[in-house]
C-alpha cells in the first residue's frame, strides 16, 4: 500500500472497505498476465460486495488462464473527499494499482440511480468519460447488468454493453480483447470485431435520428453491425460455474450471508416488472446441485446464515425437497435458512413451519394493489382471500408484525383502488384481532407504498408516470385512511426519486449531457438519502435544456421508436403489447407453468425447456 | 482456556474489532472448531479477546482466549488448522497454547511508533521529544464514553519511553504504557509531541504494538 493511501485511512468511515486482503480474494501476479480487468462497482463496497453478478463474474474471469480480475468500488463521500484533496486516483482492491492502469473497465449496472456513481468513479480514475477521447486498447470501458437493457443514457460513456447473463459472454469478450491485443488491433478494429460476439451492443455503432417532435425517429445500425442485439442465457445452471468458494468480507455488508440462487427467470409475469420479463426463460438448478452448493459455501466461508434468492423463491418446483434437504444440513449446525420474496399464493402452513424450525423471520407480502381488478390488471395474481389466509396462518403460528407492499401510480389506478389498500390493510388487522395467540402483545403491520416507475421490456413500458403532484395527492390520500388504525406504520417516498429513475430508465441518449452536468455538480450516490440531491438534479435538467416530463409523464404511441428498440431481451415487442391490451381489460395472463402464452423467450433456450 | 497469540499487520490493521470479532467465528467455523458457549438463558460463546487495538495500529502480541467444544483438540492444532483454513492477509496465529493466567493480568505493553517527517526532522527533535517525556504532567485530551471529551494527565501511565531518531525523516519511539484498567492508548503519545512541541509534529506515524507483560513486567503469556 502506498504511503499516500495508509495516511488518508484513518480519516475516512469503514476504512477495511478499501484495502482488499479478505479471505479469499484473488491475486495474481501482475507480470504474468495478459489482461488486466478492473470489476468497477457503481455503488460502495457494502453493496457490490452483496452482489451475485459481480461475485460470479469475478471468479469466471479470474478462472482464465492469464486473466486477472480485481474489484473496485464507489468511493464514501468522506474518502473521494480525501482522494481529491491528496490526488490519489482510483484503486483496485488486489493490487492496489490505479483503475486507469487496467486493460479493461468493467461496470456491473443493475440500478439506474448509480449511472452517476459510473461517471464519478472514471472521473475518479483520470479516465476519460467519453468512449471518443479513450484512443486504443487500454481502458475499454464495458458495462452489463438488467441496466444495459436500455443503456442510451450511458452510451457516450461505454465503448460497448454485454447484455444478458455473462458466464459465457464475458470469456469470450475477454479472449477476443486478449487476441486483439496480441495483435495490437486499433479500437475501431476492436469495436467492429466485439459487435458481432452475440450479446454484445456497441452504441457508437447505432446512430440515433430524432424528428421534429423531439421523438426517436430512426436507428441505424453502422459498419454492419447488427439491427438487434439478443441478450445471452446460461444453458445449463447445473453445469454453469457458481462462486463458492468466494469472498468472505472482512466487515460488514449489506447482505453478510450466503447467497444461494435456485433459479432464473420467473413464471409470474407481473406487468410492471422489468425482472420477470428479462431474465426469461425460467431454469431452475436441481435441489442436488443447490445442497451440493450450500453445502461448499457454508463449508469454505464459515458463514452461518443462507438466503434463498430468486425472484420469486417459493415458486421453485422442487422447494420441499430443497427445504428438507438444508434444513438436514443446516439445523444441526445452528445455520439460519430465510427464504425472501414468499408469494402469499403459495406461502404454506407446512413450508413455514419449516422456515420456523430454524429461525422466524420476518413476513412479508407484496399484493401491489388494493383492489382485485388493479391487481389482475398489473398481473400480481394473489387474492385478498390468500393473503388473509397466509396472515391468519402466520399470526396463528406466533408472528405478531408484517409487512405489506404496495405501488401507487399504476397505469389504471383510481381514487378507489388507492382507498382499497387501507381496507386491504384493515382487514389483515382483524385477522390478526381473530388468530393471534397474544391479543396482549399488539400487532405492527408495516405498509410501504412505492411509487410506480414504468419499465423498459415491460408491458407498461409506453405508459407515463404520474405527475409528482398527482402521486402525492394519493398518498395523502392513503394516510388519511390509515389515521385511524395505530398498528400500522405507514412509509411512503418523495417522488423525486422515483421520478428521476423513470427519466433515466426510459431515457435516450440525449440524458448523457444530463448525467454528465449532473457529476460535475457533485451529484453521487444518489440510491443514499445522505447523499440524494433533487435540487441539483433539476439544475442539471435545466442547464442541458432537457424537459423530465417528455421521459416521465409522456406516454408513448405504440408505433414510437424506443431508445431500446436495438436489443431484445427475448420477450417479443407485440407479446408487451398484447399483454399491455389484457391489463387494460383487467384480465390475467396464466403463469408459465400453467400455460406457455407465447412470449418468445423460449426461443433463447435451445438446450432445454422453460421451467423444466 | 486456550490461547492463541496472533498479529495483526497489513492491510488487516484496517479490521475493525467488532468485524474481528465476527472474522474469528467465521474462520473457527472454517476450521470446524466449535467454541463452547455459555448454559445461561441467552448463551454466548466462551471467547475474549485481550486490549482491543485501536484500527490502524499493528500487533504481533495480540491475544485470543476461547474455550473449545472438543477438548480432545489441543491448542496447537486448533492453531495449525485456523491457519490452514484461512484468514484475511495480515492475520495469523503465531502460537496456541493453553494458559489459566486470566487477561486482567495484563499490566502494560511496549509499543514502537514510527514518527514520519516528510520534510524531514527538525532539527533538536529527538532531545526535545526525549525531555517531553521527563516532564512531572503531560496532558492530553480524551474521549471519554460518559463525560465527553476530558483532560487528562497522561504521565502516569508512561512507563518507559525510549527516543532515537532512525534516519532524516523518522523518529522512533518505544514506549511502554499501562494497559489494562484504564489504559493508555500509545496514540496519546504522539498527541502530546504535538500539544507540547508543535513545530516536531509528525506528518505520519505507524504504530506497532510489540509485547504485553504482566504486573512485574514479564512478558504476558
Amino acid at each position: 500500500m502506498n504511503r499516500e493511501m495508509e495516511r488518508i485511512l484513518p480519516q475516512v468511515q469503514k476504512p477495511a472497505r478499501y484495502v482488499g486482503g479478505e479471505y479469499r480474494q484473488i491475486v495474481k501476479n501482475k507480470n504474468e498476465v495478459d489482461v488486466r480487468v478492473a470489476f468497477c462497482f457503481p455503488d460502495t463496497y457494502e453493496i457490490g460486495m452483496s452482489n451475485i453478478g459481480m461475485r460470479i463474474l469475478y471468479g469466471v474471469m479470474n478462472n482464465m488462464d492469464g486473466v486477472w480480475c480485481e474489484r473496485a468500488f464507489a468511493p464514501w463521500g468522506d474518502m473521494e473527499e480525501q482522494m481529491r484533496s491528496h490526488n490519489i486516483p482510483l484503486w483496485a482492491l488486489e493490487s492496489q494499482d490505479p483503475v486507469k492502469d487496467f486493460d479493461m473497465i468493467a461496470f456491473s449496472v443493475g440500478y439506474e440511480m448509480s449511472y452517476t456513481n459510473i461517471l464519478n468513479m472514471l472521473n475518479l480514475s483520470g479516465i476519460p468519460l467519453h468512449a471518443s477521447e479513450r484512443e486504443g486498447l487500454h481502458n475499454i470501458v464495458f458495462a452489463g447488468g438488467t441496466c444495459m437493457y436500455n443503456p442510451e443514457p450511458l452510451a457516450p460513456f461505454l465503448d460497448f454493453c454485454s447484455l444478458g447473463e455473462g458466464e459465457d459472454l464475458t470469456i469470450e469478450i475477454v479472449e477476443l480483447y486478449r487476441r486483439a491485443k496480441l495483435e495490437q488491433w486499433d479500437k475501431p478494429r476492436f469495436l467492429r470485431e466485439v459487435a458481432k460476439l452475440p450479446g454484445v451492443y456497441v452504441p457508437s455503432l447505432y446512430e440515433h435520428r430524432y424528428a421534429e417532435d423531439g421523438t426517436l425517429s430512426e436507428i441505424v445500425p453502422l459498419d454492419g453491425a447488427p439491427k438487434t442485439v439478443t441478450k445471452r442465457i446460461v444453458q445449463n445452471l447445473d453445469a454453469a460455474y457458481y462462486p463458492t468458494k468466494a469472498i468472505v468480507p472482512s466487515t460488514e455488508i449489506v447482505h453478510d450471508r450466503i447467497n444461494l440462487e435456485l433459479f432464473r427467470g420467473c413464471i409470474r409475469g407481473c406487468r410492471f416488472c422489468q425482472a420477470g420479463y428479462c431474465y426469461r426463460p425460467v431454469r431452475a438448478k436441481t435441489p442436488e446441485t443447490l445442497i451440493r452448493q450450500a453445502k461448499e459455501l457454508v463449508e469454505d466461508s464459515g458463514m452461518t446464515e443462507i438466503t434463498l434468492s430468486s425472484l420469486s423463491t417459493s415458486d421453485y418446483k422442487r422447494l420441499p425437497e430443497l427445504a428438507d434437504g438444508l434444513l438436514d444440513y443446516c439445523m444441526p449446525r445452528n445455520i439460519n435458512l430465510s427464504l425472501p420474496s414468499l408469494r402469499a399464493d403459495n406461502f404454506s402452513d407446512e413450508l413455514m413451519q419449516k422456515v420456523q424450525k430454524v429461525r422466524k423471520s420476518g413476513l412479508t407480502f407484496a399484493p401491489e394493489a388494493g383492489t382485485q381488478r388493479l391487481r389482475d390488471a398489473i398481473n400480481k395474481n394473489v387474492t385478498e382471500e390468500e393473503v388473509l389466509r397466509s396472515c391468519a396462518t402466520a399470526f396463528a403460528g406466533g408472528w405478531s408484525s408484517v409487512k405489506l407492499y404496495f405501488m401507487l401510480g399504476l397505469p389504471t389506478e383510481t381514487d378507489e383502488d388507492v382507498l382499497a389498500i387501507a381496507d386491504l390493510v384493515e382487514k389483515v388487522w382483524l385477522c390478526w384481532r381473530e388468530n393471534t395467540t397474544n391479543r396482549a402483545r399488539g400487532v405492527r403491520i408495516h405498509v410501504s407504498t412505492a411509487f410506480f416507475v414504468p419499465k423498459p421490456f415491460t408491458p407498461f413500458q409506453w405508459e407515463a408516470q404520474l405527475p409528482p403532484e398527482e402521486y402525492q395527492r394519493r398518498v395523502q390520500m392513503l394516510r388519511d385512511a390509515f389515521r385511524r388504525n395505530r398498528s400500522v406504520d405507514y412509509d411512503y417516498h418523495a417522488p423525486d426519486l422515483s421520478r428521476l429513475e423513470a427519466v433515466l430508465a426510459r431515457g435516450d441518449r440525449r440524458i448523457a449531457p444530463v448525467l454528465e452536468r449532473a457529476v460535475e455538480l457533485g451529484v453521487k450516490l444518489d440510491g443514499w438519502d445522505e447523499y440524494f440531491d433533487y435540487k441539483k438534479w433539476l439544475q442539471a435538467f435545466a442547464d442541458c435544456g432537457v424537459d423530465l416530463d417528455f421521459y416521465a409523464t409522456r406516454e408513448r404511441p405504440c408505433e414510437e421508436v424506443l431508445p431500446w428498440d436495438s436489443i431484445s431481451v427475448g420477450v417479443r415487442k407485440e407479446y408487451l403489447a398484447s399483454e399491455r391490451k389484457q391489463a387494460y381489460a383487467s384480465r390475467i395472463t396464466p403463469d408459465c407453468r400453467t400455460k406457455c402464452t407465447g412470449c418468445g423467450a423460449n426461443l433463447l433456450y435451445t438446450e432445454g425447456n422453460c421451467d423444466d | 482456556m486456550t490461547r492463541f497469540l496472533f498479529c495483526k499487520e497489513g492491510t488487516a490493521v484496517w479490521i475493525s474489532h467488532l468485524d474481528l470479532q465476527r472474522m474469528f467465528q467465521r474462520a473457527f467455523n472454517r476450521a470446524k472448531i466449535q467454541i463452547a458457549v455459555t448454559n445461561g438463558f441467552n448463551p454466548h460463546a466462551y471467547v475474549a479477546m485481550a486490549l482491543p487495538l485501536s484500527v490502524g495500529m499493528e500487533s504481533q502480541c495480540e491475544i485470543l482466549d476461547c474455550r473449545l467444544a472438543d477438548e480432545s483438540i489441543s491448542p496447537e492444532e486448533a492453531a495449525e488448522r485456523l491457519n490452514r483454513a484461512g484468514f484475511p492477509e495480515g492475520i495469523t496465529i503465531l502460537k496456541g497454547y493453553s494458559s489459566d493466567r486470566k487477561l486482567r493480568e495484563i499490566g502494560s505493553l511496549c509499543a514502537r511508533l514510527m514518527m514520519e517527517y516528510d520534510n524531514g526532522v527538525p532539527e533538536g527533535a529527538e532531545e526535545r521529544i526525549r525531555e517531553l517525556f521527563l516532564r512531572e504532567e503531560i496532558t492530553a485530551s480524551k474521549h471519554s464514553k460518559k463525560k465527553g471529551q476530558i483532560e487528562i494527565n497522561i504521565r502516569p501511565m508512561i512507563l518507559d519511553v525510549q527516543v532515537a531518531q532512525k534516519n532524516t525523516c523518522q523518529i522512533e519511539m518505544t514506549a511502554t504504557v499501562q494497559a489494562g484498567e484504564p489504559s493508555l492508548n500509545p496514540e496519546l503519545l504522539v498527541q502530546a509531541v504535538t500539544r507540547y512541541l508543535p513545530e516536531d509534529r509528525p506528518d505520519a506515524v505507524k504504530i506497532r504494538r510489540l509485547e504485553v507483560f504482566d504486573q512485574e513486567g514479564n512478558a504476558f503469556r
